[in-house]
């Protein structure tokens, strides 16, 4: 016991003597949700869009002013032949078409074709963009002219826990875990082959010490620097974003202590493949990117091939993200939480066995 | 006090395609300094490690003995300290805080450290650099050091990899004083050098070339024998054109 908290005191010691490796694990990640918080916005906003019919068609104008009034679109004046141009040219992101003579004139008689063209570079932006409009003529036709069946389309939709759709809300806590991977994945990598870089492994190899001290030495202080990283992330949530927390402080904890099982089992099982700090950054730059972009912090997995999926239900952090997401935008229940716990645990221990087995007390 | 000893029969050690030790035996008791000479690729280091268990042998063996009593490695580890070749300390951490790390890994209780910090800064006079982080002693200041971490657990056995390479000539007289000071509190002290002066200074030197044993025995002995003056000559007089290649 002795042994291994004399080993976390060094570990401790060598971090903070050294400035510029601090200042990128604390205030990095805060900075970092600040930045993405703000710019990874699944949500479209000022769209322009071009409204295109003849003069004095009634239902096209009251339409536009609904698109305009409700804060996703901004105008575009435009001619007819400009209309198809300048969604082709990317300088209007969508437009609505009137049928020849105006919408008005040929709802009266009964054929109401209208033609909406939408840029569809971005899919989710197009998607956005499809939802928003269709909503606002149904809303016009509905309201304004009583048609109730034209277009036939209602919408239902209630959107629970997150209601103004606040963006920063969902990826606060995705940032929270992806960083918590990061700083124990970086971390405790790049402080294992460190030593084996300046030769004094051979000191501590040949120390009468145990193999279970050296790995617990080398993870747990890093674990306490991820959950000071934790903390950080969420007061800036919290501060800047209005983030809620709706769950329990314990099981908040209790998932993070979870996942560092299997996030520590990672690095330490990276570190016994690398002889030299490089190869170490290099293996984690990979093994991270692959586990972000398969754990459904940034994109959904459910849109994702059956093998990519099963890969995406294997990673430790797509149960992390969700589990945070549960616990601070919906407070998770227990059983919820018992799942996900148990999915990290069994990943967890099976990578610390790997780790451990390869984690080898000779040269 | 007790009696430990090292005994190393026909080891041999093949890395990939390189014979790194080709059958050496010889055989190491506590009161004596040993001194294994040879020049740079003889297999100093490569013998060290095995015995630390560092390395697996590839055929032979080695046997740890106290009192007489056969002891297996792993009951015999606490009682060697190694100071390898390579700089093996931490760049960011003093004198002071070095001291305090090998005392919690060799797990020393207080009392013990105190008097025996105090008594190995007095030997080593770095009580006036304590604070200075190990990055930035001089090279004799830091083989000092090392010595010092392993010393500070009392050993049995003490394995030196290469103490004196890269140390000023004030400083490795200092050094041998405390590795004479070692034995005398009846520490088995073994040590590797390129430096073939330093031989004389041993109580027994092994020569090693090549990954085998040249000879073992007294200096004074070995040099009589072979009819020469000093262990420069030794080592050309047995063809060994590798002297200089180091």
């Amino acid at each position: 016991m002795n042994t291994l908290w004399g080993f976390i005191k060094k570990e401790i010691m060598t971090l903070l003597r050294d400035p510029v490796l601090l200042v990128a694990i604390l205030i990095m990640p805060a900075l970092q949700v600040v930045i993405l918080g703000q710019a990874i916005s699944f949500e479209a906003r000022n769209l322009k869009l071009a409204v295109d019919t003849v003069p004095n068609d009634m239902m096209m104008s009251r339409i536009k002013d609904h698109a305009l009034g409700s804060g996703w679109f901004i105008d575009f004046p435009n001619s007819r032949q400009s209309a198809i141009k300048a969604v082709q040219t990317g300088e209007v992101d969508a437009a609505i078409i009137a049928p020849a003579g105006g919408l008005t004139k040929s709802m009266l008689r009964g054929e109401g074709k209208l033609q909406i063209l939408i840029d569809a570079t971005n899919v989710l932006k197009a998607q956005s963009i499809e939802g928003y409009l269709q909503g606002i003529i149904a809303h016009v036709m509905k309201t304004e002219y009583q048609y109730q069946t034209v277009p036939p389309l209602s919408f239902t939709t209630r959107i629970l826990f997150n209601p103004q759709l606040e963006t920063q809300w969902f990826i606060v806590p995705a940032i929270m875990g992806i960083l918590v991977l990061m700083s124990i994945l970086t971390l405790v990598s790049i402080s294992i082959t460190k030593e084996k870089e300046r030769g004094t492994i051979e000191t501590l190899i040949s120390a009468p010490i145990s193999k279970r001290d050296i790995i617990l030495g080398k993870t747990l202080p890093f674990v306490l620097v991820a959950f000071l990283n934790m903390l950080l992330i969420q007061c800036v949530g919290v501060v800047l974003f209005d983030l809620p927390f709706v769950g329990s402080s314990l099981m908040f904890i209790l998932s993070f202590v979870i996942f560092c099982v299997p996030a520590c089992g990672i690095a330490v099982w990276l570190s016994t493949y690398t002889q030299t700090q490089q190869q170490a950054l290099l293996g984690l730059m990979i093994v991270a990117f692959l586990m972000m972009m398969l754990s459904g912090a940034l994109f959904p997995t459910e849109n994702m091939p059956t093998l990519l999926r099963w890969i995406a239900d294997i990673n430790p952090l797509t149960h992390f993200t969700y589990l945070l997401r549960n616990i601070v935008l919906k407070g998770a229940d227990l059983s919820y939480f018992m799942e996900k716990a148990a999915y990290m645990l069994i990943t967890g221990i099976l990578l610390c066995l790997m780790a451990v087995k390869r984690f080898k007390t000779t040269l | 006090m007790s009696k430990v000893e090292i005994t190393v029969s026909n080891v041999h050690k093949n890395f990939k395609d390189v014979q790194a030790l080709k059958g050496v035996s010889m055989h190491f008791e506590t009161g004596r300094l040993y001194g294994i000479i040879g020049p740079a690729g003889a297999g100093k280091t490569t013998l060290f490690r095995l015995i630390l268990n560092l390395l697996t042998i590839t055929t032979g063996q080695i046997t740890y003995r106290e009192d007489g009593r056969p002891l297996p490695f792993d009951a015999f580890r606490e009682k060697i300290a190694y100071m390898p070749q390579t700089q093996s300390l931490y760049a960011d951490l003093s004198i002071d805080e070095h001291l305090a790390f090998f005392k919690d890994l060799y797990g020393i209780n207080e009392q013990e450290y105190t008097r025996k910090k105090k008594e190995l800064l007095q030997l080593t006079r770095l009580d006036k650099f304590l604070d200075r982080p190990a990055g930035k002693l001089s090279g004799g200041m830091y083989k000092k050091l090392g010595l010092m971490c392993a010393l500070l657990r009392s050993p049995k056995v003490m394995l030196l990899d290469e103490p004196t390479n890269g140390v000023d000539p004030i400083s490795r007289r200092e050094f041998w004083d405390m590795l004479h000071e070692a034995v005398e509190q009846g520490i088995l002290v073994i040590m590797t050098t390129a430096y073939m002066d330093e031989a004389e200074r041993c109580g027994e030197v092994v020569l090693m070339e090549e990954g085998r044993v040249l000879a073992v025995g007294e200096p004074k002995t070995l040099l009589q024998k072979a009819q020469v003056n000093n262990f420069d000559e030794l080592f050309l007089k047995r063809g060994g054109s590798h002297v200089d290649n180091g």
